[in-house]
């Protein structure tokens, strides 16, 4: 338990002293931030287009595009946490431990008095709180851009959704993490990851009811929540699985490592 | 009492067996040479003592405790410093060694005195950029002070010379030397030189399995060939023909001035030599015992296993 302390204390400094204590935060905020602005400009984009071009006013002309709202800067937040939030999540986690085995660096470490289990712990709780850090800033840098952007911008629904989009991303970690202990290679640990948050959507997809327990429809729930289409509680099963579904993909992440050989 | 005990003990990889039913002793406070050309299953020893790498089968005993799995008990008595040592590039050493001392429980004054005598010994106290900065030969020499940190009671080195230049080969078993003083260090190499400097006892492995063991003057001197070396300042034939009617020699080579002579009764051979010499009336330049290195035994034994498979390996030196 105090060896795993002392490892846990090492991956602070690792994010505290090395690229990942600006990158991470930085995309976030750059989404967060961008999202509004995306939200606010495009359609004033769109109408200069169609009216710098003859033919398009012919076909669009009839079209109006409606005035942008706070409700399409926290759907664009959205779009950009599930794409490039996960995509962002799965490449700076897929080699924390993969990475360290190919290093030679975890060859140290576990042939001295550490349960491989704390190994696997305290490389998740840090990357957590890393990412859940991350994402109040970009969550509040997209809030902050809303409220100077649009009239009215109401915080709770963007922060529920937030919330029930990171039990999401708290899934995907986790399987990452899992694939990056079964695997000694961090590209194929990602591509795995990705693979997994694929089959998530389409099984969130199948219809049957399933949506309301399935992990891979919380970014669609999320955005509902964002919009005002959809309780919080309606997640609450997706989230619960979510949640238990990422100890179980620490709970082998640790299995694994324990009997593999470094 | 031994520290290390391996009996039978297997590693295929498919179907190539890396080892085959290795048997080995080291016993407590020995500086135990573990030899072998490359890919005799050197470091697949040596990860499978340490707890890195699974056996297929057999069985280990560090310490006098059962070493499979690598039982927290063991792991704090052992040291490890493998080929190439990897550590977290963005730290300073002080740092790595504060962090590897503090898994092993240390805290507060003990850590820091004990961080600053590594520092010390390692000749890296002055040094404060990060590791990523250091050249190999201190980060071997960083390893060695990692594996020292908890004072362990057996200390696993893989190759700990073989990616060094001669500098930093000297000053790493100037390193080992000084620090292992009442330890047994297991001493995994290829470089026989360093296994004359540094071990008191070896054994030699190929293909996976045993070919000797023992402490190592008790190896040279059952494989010390008696041979005799003579030179003259003068052609050699006369004195080659006089010594073949000698009884006790059983042959003699000559070459110009340097002759070679295998006796079958060495003490004999010690007494009488130089008084056949002396009769023969010629200029003697040397005449010596020759020496056996380390290095002919290896390449005789391994050379002979490899041409004699199934030749079952001999074992000295208390081992079974």
């Amino acid at each position: 338990m105090r060896s795993g302390c002392v490892f846990f204390k090492k991956e602070i400094k690792a994010i505290l002293r090395t690229y990942r204590i600006w990158v991470i935060p930085l995309i976030f905020i750059f989404f967060g931030v961008l999202s509004p602005v995306t939200a606010k400009f495009t359609p004033a984009l769109v109408k200069a287009a169609i009216q710098a071009d003859k033919t398009q006013q012919q076909i669009f002309g009839q079209i109006k595009i409606p005035e942008p709202t706070a409700v399409d800067a926290y759907g664009q937040w959205f779009k950009n946490l599930s794409q490039f939030g996960i995509l962002a999540l799965i490449l700076t986690s897929m080699g924390l431990i993969s990475e360290e085995k190919t290093r030679g660096t975890l060859a140290l470490v576990v042939t001295k008095p550490i349960a491989r289990t704390s190994i696997v712990v305290s490389k998740f709780l840090s990357q957590t709180g890393l990412l859940a850090a991350s994402g109040a800033m970009g969550l509040g840098a997209c809030y902050l851009y809303t409220i100077l952007l649009f009239d009215k911008a109401p915080f709770r629904p963007i922060a529920l959704s937030t919330l029930a989009f990171a039990a999401f991303a708290l899934l995907v970690l986790s399987i990452t993490i899992f694939f990056s202990a079964l695997l000694k290679h961090q590209m194929g640990a990602g591509g795995l990851a990705l693979l997994s948050v694929f089959a998530l959507s389409i099984l969130a997809s199948l219809g049957r009811g399933l949506e309301k327990y399935s992990p891979g429809a919380l970014p669609g729930m999320a955005l509902k929540i964002a919009t005002g289409s959809q309780a919080f509680s309606k997640t609450y099963p997706a989230i619960a699985i979510s949640i238990a579904a990422s100890v179980v993909m620490i709970a082998a992440a640790a299995y694994v490592l324990e009997h593999q050989e470094i | 009492m031994n520290a290390i005990e391996v009996r039978n003990l297997t590693k295929n990889f498919g179907d190539f067996k890396a080892l085959d039913g290795l048997d080995i002793d080291v016993p407590e406070g020995a500086v135990f040479g573990f030899l072998g050309p490359n890919g005799a299953g050197k470091t697949t020893t040596t990860r499978i003592l340490v707890g890195l790498a699974h056996p297929t089968s057999g069985r280990i005993k560090i310490l006098g405790r059962d070493g499979i799995g690598e039982p927290a008990s063991i792991k704090r008595s052992i040291g490890y410093l493998p080929d190439v040592p990897a550590f977290y590039e963005w730290m300073k050493a002080g740092e790595y060694l504060a962090f590897a001392g503090e898994m092993f429980g240390l805290r507060g004054a003990d850590l820091k005195s004990r961080v600053a005598a590594l520092l010390d010994a390692a000749g890296l106290a002055e040094i404060d950029r990060k590791i990523g900065g250091f050249s190999r030969g201190m980060k071997q020499r960083l390893g060695i002070a990692q594996a020292f940190v908890n004072n362990p009671d057996v200390l696993f080195l893989d190759e700990p010379t073989s990616a060094l230049d001669p500098i930093g080969r000297k000053e790493v078993l100037d390193m080992i030397d000084s620090l292992s003083e009442k330890k047994t260090v297991f001493f995994s190499t290829h470089i026989l030189a360093d296994v004359e400097r540094v071990c008191d006892s070896v054994a030699i492995i190929d293909r996976g399995r045993l070919v000797i063991q023992g402490d190592l003057e008790s190896i040279k001197q059952n494989y010390t060939r008696p041979t005799f070396s003579i030179e003259l300042d003068a052609d050699a034939a006369p004195l080659a023909e006089k010594l073949r009617g000698v009884p006790w020699v059983s042959s003699v080579a000559s070459d110009g001035g340097l002759l070679t002579i295998d006796v079958s009764d060495i003490k004999s051979a010690q007494m009488e030599l130089a008084g056949v010499v002396a009769g023969a009336g010629l200029p003697v330049r040397k005449l010596e015992l020759k020496e056996i290195a380390l290095e002919d035994i290896f390449v005789d034994l391994v050379e002979e296993r490899n041409g004699k498979q199934t030749e079952k390996a001999k074992v000295l030196g208390g081992a079974e």
